[in-house]
């Protein structure tokens, strides 16, 4: 690349019909696996929670490491969420073939995936919690319920070594083939890449990141609501009062909801998006509970 | 978004959170230990920052082999000091979390279970005997244990008596919330196996962990109530006006938590230098996983187990001993040059005979050995006890088929009934409930409104009362429980006691007690009901029986 | 010509399907074959009688009760989504996750988890005894 690619105006750049949320996704996509490779020589599935305690406190700038990748990953998650907005906004859905849309419309439930697999890889007391409630719910999917649960989390119960391969491997690649597909190019620019990277870099050294005790360590103290991670609270909070197929069948209605906005028009797209918006404000409305209810 | 402005304020956050980071860095790399990080095959980081000799407890629970986490719980992996002491156990061996310390897989899970049902963790003797005689239940035998009186959420006169006074001494007491006369032992499992803490201890050495129990570690809790302790080491505790002033010379001493004693002669086993793990079995000290109510149904050694006549069955082979616990020991020791080896090496044969506690405990460190005649006739054969504490040999005297032990009209005597040279009295006792006071509370671990007041006119000691048990056997007895209560201040009422409790005193004599302290004893007072089902002074016949029997010349 | 070349396609096609096929088929009868053995767990005389001793005790993911003729134990597993429950200051269990109750025999009475935490009684073998669940 070089000091070139920094100077030189971004392809599309500003005159881009979709905005550059897309492209700053894609920056804090690539900061997320680049750091995430900068992880790998320090992580052993057998010894999670140990190997990230060391790195964690035991390597210098290790902490700062793991935030990077975490809050990288956050970014991805918050920009792809004002990406979608701003192409909705636009109206350029049509930029994309069909196909290509449906496919961008999965990187929405595949973020969460890399997400939810990348906290259970901690190996901490709570990322020990999330595992079980995972393997329930992949198994209410009908018909293929036990394979699904088996095929994301491995068959050896309890250890994280599949849900390892799947985070760095499994979805880190989809995420970057259909983001590359639709984005049409293969790596980020570098101006997203040097923002995405400023901005991690900033939360990261600003807020620590944490890590919990080992799971069963000290005596399971008085029972109160143990918070998941924040991007999943609103799923939380539903599986209070919605049957647990929600879990899977309510991201299954939003990936519907907005790949059929690609073919809808006037009132019929009308009606998707305000169904769409009514689902993040129950998803908002939810996180609210868990968080009450936790108080 | 990819203009300068961006760019700009961009750099300047990374660089502010670059700042914030580089002073976490700093502060990590001071914070984090730097001494190998293994104990046993485990990663331990706790042993990388205490590395201090004197904070390793040694021996079979050195910090090498066992690191810090196995017993005080906390964060192993973290390398940081403030997580690594969350969840700590400062007081390893607390029942509350023994489950997770001494009792977890791999280390003792089966001892921390029966400790559980240990009469030290359960006092429901205490319980009972207390509800017995403040009137509030009509029999002394509940199953009501320490933690269910503390645990009521409306407490009756005689459950703030308990919270008040006796729920100090408990196993499941932590250190923070206990009778003063214990404080320096450890909690639960560590209340005897871990050293006390003396606060003259400038080092804080980690305390050693082992078995050999030690008296220091009973005495805190065994010299209150019926005062064994005290007797044991020949010491009658005394009210503080009684020092010089009393009728009898007394040579005072002051106990380690201010109550004055007077030395009197000591227990003939301590003057042989016995400690109280020389005869109290495992299964009596941590119980044997059965829930019992009172002492007597404890304790399982007698003095017949070592002195003779054993009872039928009470000597086997060691080959058909069950007790799975006493066999380890057994063939720890015998493969280790310890105790029993400093015995005879006789006595660790497979076909070895032993003798048995009433519930077919063996008793360790009682060995026989063939003495130096070698007739092949039984008393070719002398029995030996080993002290546990320093390995030391003494002879078992076997009790005298003579005329004393088979004196007519005496069969139904217990050995201590005639053996015990004196037990402590404490025939004055007035409970009164003072609203107007603090006191502290065990079930709220600080001090809360109102408080019990003991006084007494002054304790004596002498040759004890005696008392007929349940079934028929006469033992000593303690007028222990002479006491006015006056509970009107909680919704109580007025009741006064007088209360006879069976008690071995643990003062043996030289000699035994002489004909005449019975034969021409002042009638002996009398005595309500006794603190257990069935047990009672005397009735009038034998009152009259005894007074009546001519004293035949000694 | 071409409707050879179409017949070529198509089989190129229908091969790739069939290797498709072939190949989820054998990882599904992989994955259904992975089904964990069923569990039992032994525990011993004395920790049976120390929890019954103690009005019921944690045993790794199990929670021992009484009465001492007929000892039980308790999934701590959460009947929603298999959360570890935990004795609540309330007396019973208490789901950590999304805030199921259970009362002290398992029995449920508010949250979202529609079924009792699962219970069966200990069986008797040699000197220990055995859970199944
Ligand atoms: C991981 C998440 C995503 C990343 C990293 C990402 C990245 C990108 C990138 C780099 C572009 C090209 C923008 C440009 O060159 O100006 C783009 C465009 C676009 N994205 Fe995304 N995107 C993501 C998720 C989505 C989702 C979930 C949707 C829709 C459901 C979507 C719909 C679109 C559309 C319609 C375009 C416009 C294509 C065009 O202008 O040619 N994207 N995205
Ligand atoms: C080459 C690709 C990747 C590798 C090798 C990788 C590796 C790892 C490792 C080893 C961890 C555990 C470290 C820790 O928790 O501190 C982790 C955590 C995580 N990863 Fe990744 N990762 C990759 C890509 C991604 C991507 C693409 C995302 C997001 C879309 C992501 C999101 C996360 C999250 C959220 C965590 C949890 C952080 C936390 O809360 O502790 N990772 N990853
Ligand atoms: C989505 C991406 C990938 C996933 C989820 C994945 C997963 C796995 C898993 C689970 C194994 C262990 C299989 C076993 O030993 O039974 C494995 C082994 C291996 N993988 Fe990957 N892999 C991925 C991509 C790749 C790529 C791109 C390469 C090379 C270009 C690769 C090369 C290998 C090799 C050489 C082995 C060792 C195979 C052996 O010797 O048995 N993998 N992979
Ligand atoms: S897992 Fe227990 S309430 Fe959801």
């Amino acid at each position: 690349m070089g000091g070139s690619a920094l100077t030189e105006a971004p392809p599309g750049g500003a005159r881009s019909p979709s905005g550059d949320l897309g492209r700053l996704a894609f920056g804090f996509l690539a900061v997320s696996a680049l750091s995430g490779l900068a992880l790998v020589p320090f992580f052993s599935p057998a010894h999670a929670l140990e190997s990230l305690e060391r790195l964690h406190d035991g390597m210098p700038w290790g902490f700062f490491l793991r935030a990077l990748h975490a809050y990288s990953s956050f970014g991805l998650l918050v920009t792809t969420v004002a990406h979608l907005v701003q192409v909705l906004a636009r109206r350029t859905e049509r930029q994309l073939s069909a196909g290509a849309w449906w496919r961008s419309v999965l990187l929405f439930p595949l973020t969460f995936l890399a997400l939810l697999s990348g906290f259970v890889l901690r190996g901490d007391a709570a990322a020990a919690e999330a595992l079980p409630v995972w393997s329930r719910i992949a198994e209410t999917v009908p018909f293929l319920g036990p394979e699904l649960q088996r095929l994301l989390l491995g068959v050896i119960p309890g250890d994280v070594g599949a849900i390892s391969l799947h985070h760095a491997g499994t979805f880190t690649f989809l995420l970057w083939l259909i983001t590359a597909e639709h984005g049409r190019r293969l790596v980020p620019d570098a101006r997203s890449l040097v923002l995405a990277g400023l901005v991690s870099a900033a939360l990261a050294g600003a807020v620590p990141l944490t890590l919990g005790p080992p799971p069963g360590a000290s005596p399971s103290g008085a029972a109160q609501i143990l918070l998941g991670p924040w991007y999943l609270l609103g799923l939380q909070g539903a599986l209070v009062d919605l049957p647990v197929p929600s879990a899977w069948l309510a991201p299954l209605l939003l990936v519907l909801l907005l790949g059929f906005v690609r073919g809808a028009d006037g009132r019929a797209r009308r009606l998707l998006l305000v169904l769409a918006g009514a689902w993040v404000a129950a998803w908002v409305g939810f996180t609210a509970r868990i968080l009450l209810l936790a108080r | 978004m990819f203009r300068a402005p961006a760019l700009i304020a961009a750099l300047f956050a990374a660089l502010l959170g670059f700042l914030v980071a580089s002073g976490r860095e700093s502060e990590r790399a001071r914070g984090t230990g730097r001494g190998p990080d293994r104990a046993g095959a485990r990663t331990e980081r706790c042993v990388s920052c205490h590395v201090k000799p004197e904070e390793d407890p040694g021996g079979s629970h050195s910090r090498a082999a066992l690191g810090c986490a196995s017993c005080h719980l906390g964060n192993p992996l973290a390398f940081g000091k403030e997580r690594a002491h969350g969840g700590l156990e400062r007081e390893p061996g607390a029942l509350s979390t023994a489950a997770m310390t001494c009792g977890r897989e791999g280390c003792h899970p089966r001892e921390a279970a029966r400790v559980a049902s240990s009469l030290m963790t359960r006092a429901s003797g205490i319980v009972s005997v207390d509800r017995f005689a403040f009137g509030e239940i009509p029999s002394p035998d509940s199953n009501e244990t320490v933690a269910d009186a503390l645990a009521a959420a409306r407490p009756t006169p005689a459950g703030l008596h308990l919270r008040k006074l006796c729920a100090g001494c408990h196993l499941g007491a932590r250190r923070a919330n206990r009778d003063d006369a214990i404080h320096g032992n450890g909690s639960g499992c560590a209340a005897c196996h871990v050293a006390r803490l003396t606060k003259v201890d400038p080092s804080r050495a980690h305390p050693p962990i082992d078995a050999h129990v030690p008296n220091d570690r009973c005495f805190g809790c065994h010299s209150r109530s019926g005062r064994i302790s005290l007797t044991y080491e020949g010491l009658a505790e005394v009210e503080p006006h009684q020092i010089g002033g009393g009728s009898r010379p007394c040579a005072a001493v002051k106990l380690a938590d201010g109550r004055p004693a007077c030395r009197v002669a000591p227990d003939v086993h301590q003057t042989a230098g016995m400690s109280c793990i020389d005869c109290h079995l495992h299964t009596e000290l941590m119980g044997d996983g059965m829930a019992r109510t009172h002492e007597e149904e404890q304790v399982e050694v007698t003095c017949e187990a070592c002195h003779g006549p054993v009872r039928v069955g009470g000597e086997v082979p060691w080959s058909d001993v069950k007790d799975a616990i006493s066999l380890e020991i057994r063939e720890r020791e015998n493969r280790r040059e310890d105790f029993l080896r400093k015995g005879k090496r006789e006595g660790s044969a497979p076909d070895a005979p032993t003798r048995l506690g009433s519930r077919g405990t063996p008793i360790l460190n009682l060995l026989r050995n063939s003495s130096s005649s070698s007739s092949s006739s039984s008393s070719s054969f002398v029995w030996t006890l080993i002290r546990k504490l320093d390995g030391v040999v003494l002879p078992v005297k076997q009790t005298p088929r003579d005329a004393n032990h088979a004196r007519k009209g005496h069969e139904r005597l217990s050995c201590s009934s005639c053996h015990t040279a004196w037990a402590p009295r404490c025939d004055t006792c007035h409970t009164t409930f003072d609203a107007a006071r603090t006191q502290w509370d065990f079930a709220a671990g600080k001090p809360t409104a109102g408080a019990w007041m003991e006084r007494s006119e002054g304790f004596s000691w002498g040759p004890p009362l005696l008392g007929v048990r349940s079934d028929g056997r006469i033992v000593p007895a303690a007028p222990g429980m002479i006491l006015d209560i006056d509970a009107t201040a909680v919704d109580g009422g007025k009741t006064s006691r007088r209360l006879l409790a069976p008690m071995e005193p643990h003062a043996t004599g030289k000699k035994a007690r002489t004909c005449e302290s019975c034969h021409r004893a002042p009638a002996a007072p009398d005595f309500e009901v006794g603190t257990r089902t069935g047990f009672r002074g005397l009735n009038a016949a034998e009152k009259r029986r005894v007074a009546a029997a001519r004293l035949e010349p000694r | 010509m071409s409707s050879r070349r179409d017949f070529l396609g198509e089989l190129w096609r229908g091969t790739g399907g069939a290797l498709l096929a072939a190949s989820a088929l054998i990882l599904h009868r992989a994955l259904r074959a992975a089904a964990p053995a069923p569990r039992e767990t032994t525990l011993s005389a004395e920790a049976v009688s120390r929890a019954i001793a103690e009005g019921g005790a944690e045993w790794g993911d199990l929670f021992v009760t009484g009465p001492p003729s007929a000892p039980a134990a308790l999934s701590l597993a959460c009947t929603h989504l298999g959360c570890r429950v935990r004795p609540a200051s309330s007396g019973g269990f208490a789901c950590p996750c999304h805030g199921s109750r259970f009362t002290a025999d398992g029995s449920r009475t508010a949250g979202p988890a529609r079924a009792s935490l699962s219970r069966a009684l200990l069986e008797r073998r040699g000197a220990s005894w055995v859970a199944r669940l």
